[in-house]
C-alpha cells in the first residue's frame, strides 16, 4: 500500500521514490498546484474522498501515507 | 510510427490520466504567447494542454496577470498572440457585471489589436463588443453535474473550479479553441471509403451488404456538416468508379451523398497520386489537408509523399474516429463566414471555367462568363471574412501581416489607410469577397502594406485586373498618385512574388507613379464608397 501511494506521489510531483523517502517529513515536495493534483490522483486511484480539514492536514509524504492508509 | 497517429492514440484511445498529461513532453516548434488575464487561477488549466496543443503543432508560453478584479490590464505584454480572459463571474456582487466587463473588454481592445478570448466561470456575460470570442463554459456544467465546482480545494488551487472542468476545457482549449485562433484553418478533407466511412469492403461484399454502424452514421453526419461549413469534402479510394457512383445511389440511409464530395478519385492509383490531383484542382496546398484512412501503410505512404498533410488514422471503432475528427485542430470555424457556403460550388464552376479557357481567346472568356468586378471601401460588415482571408491564404500574399478581427477593425478606422475589398462574380457563380488590398499613406506617396487574394479567384486571367484595380481605388481615395510596395517573401508565394515582377516592379521597395485602367468592355466594373 504504502508503495503504491508513494508511486502516486512520485508521479504527481515528479520527484523520484528515493528521494521523497529521504525526506518523508518535509513539506515541501510540492507547491499547491502539485498538491491538487496529488489529491485528486489519490481520490481517483483508491475510490476515496478527503475532506477539507484532511486535505488542510496532509502537508508531508508520511501524513499522506497515513490519512489514505486510514481510510482504505 | 508516425508521431501524430502516436499522439492520436495517447489522447483519444488511451484515455489519459492528468498526471500523464502533465509528464507529456511536447516537441512541437511553432511557437506562440499566450497571455491568461485573470481573476482566479488558470494553471490546473495549463497544466494537461500541451500535450493537446502538441496534436495541433503549436507550442504555446503562457503568461500571467495577477489575480486583478478590476481588470486594470496594467502590466499587460502587448506582445503576446492572445490574450485569454479568465474570469470567475461569481467574485462580482452588487455590480451590473454585463456594463463593467463590456467596458472593460471595450478598453482593452483599445490597447491590443488581437485575439481576445474570454471564459467567464459560473455565469455568462453578455458580451457585446464585436471580435472578441466568448467561450461558453455552461456545457461543461451540463456535462458534469455536481463536478463542475470543488470549493474544497479553492484554497490551494485559487479556484472554485474542480479538475474535471480544468481537464475539460484544458482538452477543447488546446485542440480547438487555441489552433483556430491562432493557425489558419484547413481546407479540405480527404477520405477513404472501405472501413472508414462504414464497415466492409465495396469491391468484395457490394454495396448492399455494407454494414452503417450507428456511429459510422454520426461520423458521415459530423463530415457532412463540415462540408456545409465550407470544407471541401473528397474521396481517395481504390476501389472502381462506377462501384462508387452505385454506392451513394443505393444506399438511402447514408447522410453522405454523392453531390456532398467535391472531387472524387476512384481507381487503383496510390492514395498520394488521387490527393495530388484533389491539391491541383482545388489549387491549395498539402498543409491545409487532412486525410482520414483506416490503413496505416496508405497513411505512411501519403505523409512520405506529402509530409506536411494532416492525418487521422481511421479506427474500427468509428466512435473513436468521429470523436478524433470532432476534435481535430483547424476544423473549428469560430465565425462563418457567407463564402464559407459558396466555396464548393465556386470550386465546381471553376472546372467550367478552366474548360472555357482553353477553348477560347482571353477577351472572349471574360466577355463570355460576364464577369463582374467590384471594389469596395465599405468593408465593416466583412471584417470576419478580411481576417479569415488575411490568415488562411499562402499563395497570394504579400507581407503575410496576418491581421486579426480587431486589426481589420483598427485599420477601417484609421483614415490614414485605405482598405479596398474586391468581389467577384460570374455567370457560374457568386464568388463572394475574394481579395483586399491595404494601403497606408506615406511620407512621399502610398505604401502598399498588404495585398491578398483569394487561391479559388487565381487563374482566371483576373489577377492584373482584381490587384491593380484595388490598389487603383485606394490611391484615388487617398488623392496621391506615388506607390510603394512591399514584399515579403515566403515558402509559397510564389504567385505573389511573380505578380509583383510582372506588374509592379517599379514601385518594389521604392516610391513611382501608379498608373491602371481597366480594358474596355471585357468585364463589369463596380465601386462602391469611392
Amino acid at each position: 500500500m504504502e508503495n503504491e501511494i508513494l508511486k502516486i506521489i512520485s508521479d504527481a510531483t515528479r520527484v523520484n521514490i528515493k528521494e521523497i523517502k529521504k525526506n518523508i517529513d518535509s513539506n515541501n515536495i510540492w507547491d499547491s498546484l502539485i498538491y491538487i493534483e496529488l489529491i485528486i490522483s489519490l481520490e481517483d486511484n483508491f475510490n476515496i474522498s478527503f475532506d477539507e480539514s484532511e486535505i488542510d492536514q496532509m502537508k508531508t509524504p508520511r501524513k499522506v501515507i497515513k490519512c489514505v492508509s486510514g481510510k482504505i | 510510427m508516425i508521431r501524430e497517429i502516436e499522439l492520436q492514440t495517447f489522447l483519444f484511445e488511451n484515455n489519459p490520466s492528468r498526471v500523464e498529461l502533465l509528464n507529456y513532453q511536447a516537441a512541437s516548434c511553432n511557437k506562440f504567447t499566450v497571455s491568461v488575464y485573470r481573476n482566479h487561477s488558470f494553471e490546473l488549466v495549463e497544466n494537461t494542454i500541451h500535450a493537446y496543443l502538441d496534436y495541433a503543432d503549436i507550442k504555446v508560453n503562457f503568461s500571467y496577470s495577477d489575480y486583478d478584479d478590476s481588470l486594470s490590464f496594467l502590466n499587460l505584454d502587448l506582445s503576446c498572440d492572445l490574450i485569454i480572459l479568465w474570469l470567475d463571474i461569481s467574485r462580482y456582487k452588487n455590480i451590473n457585471i454585463d456594463a463593467f466587463l463590456n467596458s472593460r473588454i471595450r478598453h482593452l481592445k483599445v490597447i491590443f489589436k488581437k485575439n481576445i478570448l474570454a471564459i467567464p466561470f459560473e455565469n455568462n456575460f453578455r458580451l457585446s463588443c464585436d471580435n472578441v470570442i466568448c467561450y461558453d463554459t455552461s456545457y461543461v456544467k451540463s456535462l458534469l453535474g455536481e463536478q463542475y465546482k470543488d470549493e474544497r480545494l479553492e484554497k490551494f488551487s485559487g479556484t472554485k473550479m474542480s479538475l474535471s472542468t480544468c481537464s475539460v476545457i484544458s482538452e477543447d482549449l488546446g485542440l480547438n479553441y487555441i489552433p483556430a485562433i491562432l493557425r489558419p484553418a484547413l481546407k479540405c478533407i480527404v477520405v477513404d471509403l472501405d472501413n472508414t466511412l462504414y464497415h466492409g469492403v465495396l469491391g468484395e461484399d457490394g454495396a448492399e451488404n455494407l454494414t452503417l454502424t450507428p456511429y459510422h452514421k454520426q461520423l458521415q453526419e459530423k463530415l457532412k456538416f463540415l462540408s456545409c461549413q465550407g470544407f471541401f469534402l473528397c474521396i481517395a479510394s481504390k476501389n472502381n468508379v462506377d462501384d462508387v457512383i452505385e454506392l451513394f445511389s443505393v444506399r438511402d440511409d447514408f447522410p453522405l451523398k454523392f453531390d456532398d464530395f467535391t472531387k472524387i478519385c476512384a481507381n487503383w492509383s496510390c492514395k498520394s497520386t488521387s490527393i495530388s490531383e484533389i491539391i491541383n484542382e482545388l489549387n491549395i496546398n498539402e498543409n491545409s489537408v487532412l486525410f482520414i484512412d483506416d490503413n496505416i501503410g496508405e497513411i505512411f505512404s501519403v505523409k512520405s509523399e506529402y509530409p506536411s498533410i494532416k492525418v487521422i488514422l481511421a479506427n474500427m471503432n468509428a466512435e473513436i474516429t468521429k470523436k478524433v475528427l470532432s476534435n481535430f485542430p483547424g476544423l473549428l470555424k469560430l465565425s462563418l463566414q457567407k463564402e464559407d457556403g459558396i466555396r464548393k460550388g465556386d470550386s465546381l464552376a471553376n472546372k467550367s471555367r478552366k474548360i472555357m479557357l482553353h477553348s477560347f481567346t482571353r477577351e472572349d472568356y471574360l466577355k463570355d462568363l460576364n464577369v463582374e468586378l467590384s471594389f469596395s471601401l465599405h468593408c465593416k460588415d466583412y471584417i470576419g471574412r478580411i481576417a479569415e482571408l488575411a490568415n488562411k491564404t499562402n499563395q497570394f500574399i504579400f507581407t503575410y501581416k496576418r491581421y486579426s478581427l480587431s486589426e481589420v477593425a483598427a485599420l477601417l478606422e484609421n483614415d490614414k489607410v485605405k482598405v479596398v475589398a474586391v468581389f467577384l462574380k460570374d455567370r457560374l457563380s457568386d464568388s463572394g469577397l475574394i481579395g483586399v488590398v491595404v494601403v497606408r499613406q506615406g511620407a512621399h506617396g502610398a505604401i502598399l502594406e498588404e495585398c491578398f487574394v483569394s487561391c479559388r479567384s487565381l487563374g482566371r486571367g483576373l489577377d492584373k485586373e482584381i490587384v491593380l484595380g484595388a490598389i487603383n481605388v485606394a490611391l484615388k481615395k487617398l488623392s496621391v498618385s506615388k506607390l510603394q510596395v512591399n514584399l515579403v517573401i515566403g515558402k509559397r508565394n510564389k504567385p505573389a512574388c511573380s505578380f509583383i515582377d510582372d506588374f509592379l516592379a517599379k514601385h518594389k521597395g521604392c516610391y513611382s507613379d501608379f498608373e491602371f485602367n481597366f480594358a474596355n468592355n471585357l468585364l463589369k466594373v463596380n465601386l462602391i464608397g469611392v
